[in-house]
């Protein structure tokens, strides 16, 4: 085990957004604040039982951070 | 994993990663589970097998979600201005009745792009590259896929494996609270989850070494729940008790979403 990294008092700004846009759909952009690389946006669905969703559900996304 | 087997001299020759994906039906619990299969190519001996074994567990990813290695300070701000601290939580949280959304089986498969590996004039690697990976999922009238692309490079045209996974949980809980919370006739609109995080402080290279070593990494990360309306609309403790259902979160804080790990020489 190691020590935590630790967060300082003066990031103000996420590095990571995700926003609900309507018809159980989500997207959430890396790198949102301004730097040499990024942003990245991506979308999700919300799988449910009255349509088909556009895009993978959030956890496949966090398992292909994972396969990455 | 091609990092760590960089820095051990390992004769990895390339590497592919196979998730399936299960649904798991549990109210408390996390919702899903993944087995994986971790193909390398090279002549390995079974002790260097073994050893990147230890580091795809390991990674800063596997650490997460596997070994629940994120601390996470839960922050909620009301549309109408207020903003609280939702951390730590209380045992009075109310029951909510309201499901999750369940999820889908699929795979995802993950296949490394040898060519992105990247040295420096002297042969030595600086970046060990991009993987491309495949996504399935049973859609409701049909089979869906999607391709991302993740890694480390120069040119910085993809994310790192890291934040693509954090991108996961922050939109798993725009999803979990989407479907629990009380909201009124707008819907979820306006809601909005935002990480702040700091960078590991060794870099990839602390990383690569506590995966090589099977050492748990923890990392501090803060959340921001915006919910439309007013704490009287969205009480803070349906806020936090909506948390403790999302999967992705679930998951985080305490692993066990690897139902089984295989690592084969092929």
């Amino acid at each position: 085990m190691v020590e935590g990294t630790s967060l300082s008092d003066d990031q103000v700004k996420p590095n990571i957004v995700a926003r609900y846009v309507g018809d159980e759909t989500i997207t959430a952009t890396i790198a949102v604040a301004p730097g040499l690389n990024g942003p990245w946006s991506y979308t999700t669905g919300i799988p449910n039982s009255n349509l088909d969703i556009v895009a993978p559900p959030p956890q496949y996304l966090a398992v292909a951070g994972w396969a990455a | 994993m091609v990092g760590v087997a960089y820095r051990g001299n390992i004769a990895l020759n390339d590497i592919t990663a196979e998730f399936k994906v299960e649904p798991i039906p549990d109210k408390s619990g996390m919702g899903f589970g993944v087995r994986e299969v971790v193909t390398l190519i090279g002549d390995l001996t079974e002790s260097e097998r073994v050893r990147l074994e230890r580091a795809s567990n390991f990674c800063p990813v596997g650490q997460a979600m596997s070994k629940g290695s994120m601390q996470i300070k839960d922050e909620v701000r009301w549309s109408s201005g207020e903003t609280k601290s939702a951390s730590p939580v209380p045992d009075d949280l109310p029951n909510l009745d309201a499901s999750i959304p369940t999820i889908p089986f699929g795979t995802v498969s993950g296949m490394y792009l040898i060519e992105t590996k990247e040295h420096d004039e002297a042969g030595g690697m600086i970046h060990e590259g991009e993987s491309k990976v495949t996504i399935r999922f049973e859609n409701l009238t049909r089979k869906s896929s999607s391709i991302v692309l993740g890694g480390h490079s120069t040119a910085g045209l993809v994310p790192g494996p890291f934040p693509l996974a954090h991108s996961g949980w922050a939109s798993s809980t725009v999803a979990t609270l989407s479907r629990l919370l009380p909201f009124g006739g707008n819907g979820a609109d306006g809601l909005k989850v935002e990480l702040f995080m700091a960078g590991i402080p060794g870099g990839s290279a602390e990383a690569q070494a506590n995966a090589s070593e099977g050492v748990v990494g923890y990392r501090d990360v803060k959340r921001r729940i915006t919910v439309p309306g007013t704490p009287s609309d969205i009480p803070l403790k349906a806020v936090q008790a909506a948390l403790l259902r999302d999967p992705m979160s679930i998951t985080y804080q305490n692993g066990g979403v690897l139902l089984s790990h295989d690592v084969v020489i092929g």
